[in-house]
C-alpha cells in the first residue's frame, strides 16, 4: 500500500454526487498535482480529506493507518485564500496552533512550567526557521493586513508546516495572486518539494504541475478521468483533458 | 442660590440615570450574547422563538415595554414589581435583543475560512471562537455598539413615565413650580455623558485599529 492511499472516496450535497469514488495514491516524498475544469470535485476532495466535509464512503489511508485512527499522522491544508489570523503577527499566526497543543500536553500530563517554557522556546525556534524557508524573516513582527498576497501566502504556507504534516495539500494556493507574484509561491513550493514533503496541490499553473509533480491527476465530474507521469498526462490523447488543456495554450 | 440647588437635584437624578445605565449594560451584555446564540441556533425551533421574540422586542416602544412591565402583573393579580425594579428589566431585555442583533451580525460576518484555518491547524472549536473569532467580532462590533450604547444613555429618560426620578424627571418637577430652564440644563448633561462615551469607544476603536480584518 501506498504512503498515502485514498479508495473509493464519494461525496454528494444533497442529490448532487460530486466525488463518486475517488481513488488515489501517493508514496512519500512525492508531488501530486491535480487539474481540472471548474466544478469538477477537487476542493471537494481535499475539504474531505482535511476533515472540512464529512465524505460519505471510502477509505483514507496514510502509512499503513486509517486516517480516522491516527493520532500522530496529520495533514495540512493551505488554502487560495490563505486564511491567515489578522489580529496576530507572521510568527503569532505560525505559533498560535503549536501553543495551544503545548500548553494542553503539559496540563494533561502535569508537567512543569519549565517543560512548558522549553515547548515554547522549541516551538519559537521552528518558527523562525519556518520563516527562513519561506524568506521571510524580516516580516516575523508584521501583521497579514501588512505584507502582500505573495507574503500572506508564503507565511500560510509556514504556518501548515509548524504542524508537522505528513502531507501538506494545495487549494489552488497562487489563484488570488496576481500574475506577477505567483512566481514567489511557486517557488516556495518547489523548495518544499525538494526537501521530499509529500505534497498534493490544486492548480491551474501547468508548467507548474508539469515539472514539480511526480504525479498528475485530471478529475473531470467528480471522476478522474486521467492520471500519470506529467508526460504521460499531458501528452495523453484524453479528448477531455485535451480540450482543457489546450484552454491554456491558446 | 437656585442654580447650584438645582445643579445637585439634578446630579442626584444623574445618580439613577447612572444606574439604569450601567445596570442595563451589565445584564444585557451578557444576555444578548446568549440571545445572539439562540437565533443563530442549529436547532430550527429556538431559532425561530427567538428570531420571533427579538422581533417583538425592537418592534415595541421601549416606553411601551416599561408600562408592561410595570402594570401588565397587576392585571393577573401578581404582586408589581417596583417602579425601578421595572425600568432595569423593560431596559435589560430591550437592550439584550438588540445586542443580540449586534452580535449576530458580527459573528455571521467573520468568514468562514477563519474557522477552517483553525481546525486544520487541530484546534479547538473553543479554541478556534475564544482565540481567533472572538477578537475579530469585537472589532467589529465596536462601531455599533458604541451606537447602541449612546442611545442607552438617552433612553434612561424614559424611567419617568413610571416616575422614576431621573436626570431628565428631576428636572421636570421644577415646571411644576414654573422653572422650565433645568429642563434644558439637563441637555448640559446628556452631553458631558455622551462626550466621555465616545471618546472612550474612540480609545477602544484606535487600540484595535492595529490589524484589518
Ligand atoms: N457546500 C456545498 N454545498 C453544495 N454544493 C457544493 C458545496 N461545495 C461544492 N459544491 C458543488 O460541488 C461541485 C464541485 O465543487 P468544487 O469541489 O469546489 O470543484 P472545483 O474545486 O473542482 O472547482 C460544484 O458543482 C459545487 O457547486
Ligand atoms: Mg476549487
Amino acid at each position: 500500500m501506498a504512503f498515502l492511499q485514498i479508495n473509493g472516496l464519494k461525496k454528494s450535497f444533497g442529490s448532487v454526487e460530486v466525488l463518486k469514488g475517488i481513488d488515489l495514491s501517493l508514496e512519500k516524498g512525492q508531488v501530486l498535482s491535480i487539474i481540472g475544469p471548474s466544478g469538477s470535485g477537487k476542493t471537494t476532495l481535499l475539504r474531505c480529506l482535511n476533515n472540512l466535509e464529512e465524505a460519505d464512503g471510502g477509505e483514507v489511508w496514510i502509512d499503513g493507518q486509517r486516517r480516522e485512527l491516527v493520532g500522530g499522522k496529520t495533514f495540512g491544508l493551505v488554502f487560495q485564500s490563505f486564511n491567515l489570523f489578522p489580529q496576530y503577527t507572521t510568527i503569532e499566526n505560525l505559533t498560535l496552533a503549536p501553543k495551544l497543543r503545548a500548553k494542553e500536553k503539559v496540563k494533561k500530563q502535569k508537567l512543569g512550567h519549565d517543560v512548558l517554557k522549553a515547548e515554547y522556546e522549541a516551538i519559537n525556534k521552528r518558527a523562525e526557521e519556518l520563516l527562513a524557508t519561506v524568506g521571510l524573516s524580516e516580516k516575523r513582527d508584521f501583521y497579514p493586513c501588512q505584507l502582500s498576497g505573495g507574503q500572506q501566502q508564503r507565511v500560510s504556507i509556514a504556518r501548515a508546516l509548524m504542524m508537522h504534516p505528513d502531507v501538506l495539500f494545495f487549494d489552488e494556493p497562487t489563484s488570488a495572486l496576481d500574475p506577477e507574484i505567483t512566481g514567489e509561491v511557486l517557488k516556495v513550493i518547489k523548495e518544499l518539494a525538494a526537501l521530499d514533503m509529500t505534497m498534493v496541490i490544486i492548480t491551474h499553473e501547468m508548467k507548474f504541475a508539469h515539472d514539480v509533480s511526480d504525479k498528475i491527476v485530471f478529475m473531470d465530474g467528480g471522476v478522474i478521468a486521467a492520471e500519470g507521469s506529467p508526460d504521460e498526462v499531458f501528452s495523453s490523447d484524453n479528448e477531455r483533458l485535451q480540450e482543457f488543456l489546450s484552454a491554456f495554450n491558446g | 442660590m437656585q442654580f447650584w440647588e438645582i445643579t445637585l437635584k439634578l446630579l442626584e437624578g444623574l445618580q439613577t440615570t447612572t444606574l439604569i445605565f450601567i445596570l442595563t449594560l451589565v445584564m444585557a451584555l451578557p444576555l444578548g450574547l446568549i440571545i445572539s446564540f439562540g437565533s443563530m441556533s442549529k436547532f430550527k425551533p429556538l431559532a425561530f422563538v427567538t428570531k420571533v421574540f427579538v422581533w417583538i422586542i425592537r418592534g415595541v416602544p421601549l416606553m411601551l415595554q416599561i408600562f408592561v412591565v410595570f402594570y401588565v402583573p397587576g392585571f393577573f393579580g401578581w404582586t408589581f414589581l417596583d417602579r425601578f425594579p421595572s425600568v432595569i428589566v423593560a431596559f435589560v431585555i430591550n437592550y439584550a435583543c438588540y445586542f443580540s442583533e449586534i452580535y449576530r451580525g458580527g459573528i455571521e460576518s467573520i468568514p468562514k475560512g477563519q474557522y477552517e484555518a483553525g481546525q486544520v491547524l487541530g484546534m479547538k472549536k473553543s479554541e478556534v471562537f475564544f482565540k481567533v473569532i472572538l477578537m475579530q467580532v469585537v472589532k467589529r462590533i465596536l462601531p455599533p455598539m458604541s451606537n447602541e450604547v449612546i442611545t442607552l444613555v438617552k433612553d434612561t429618560a424614559l424611567a419617568r413615565v413610571i416616575m422614576v426620578v431621573e436626570l431628565l424627571k428631576a428636572a421636570e418637577n421644577y415646571a411644576a413650580y414654573g422653572i422650565i430652564w433645568p429642563m434644558f440644563y439637563t441637555a448640559v448633561f446628556y452631553l458631558i455623558y455622551v462626550g466621555i462615551l465616545t471618546l472612550l469607544f474612540g480609545f477602544f476603536e484606535k487600540k484595535l485599529s492595529y490589524y484589518k480584518i
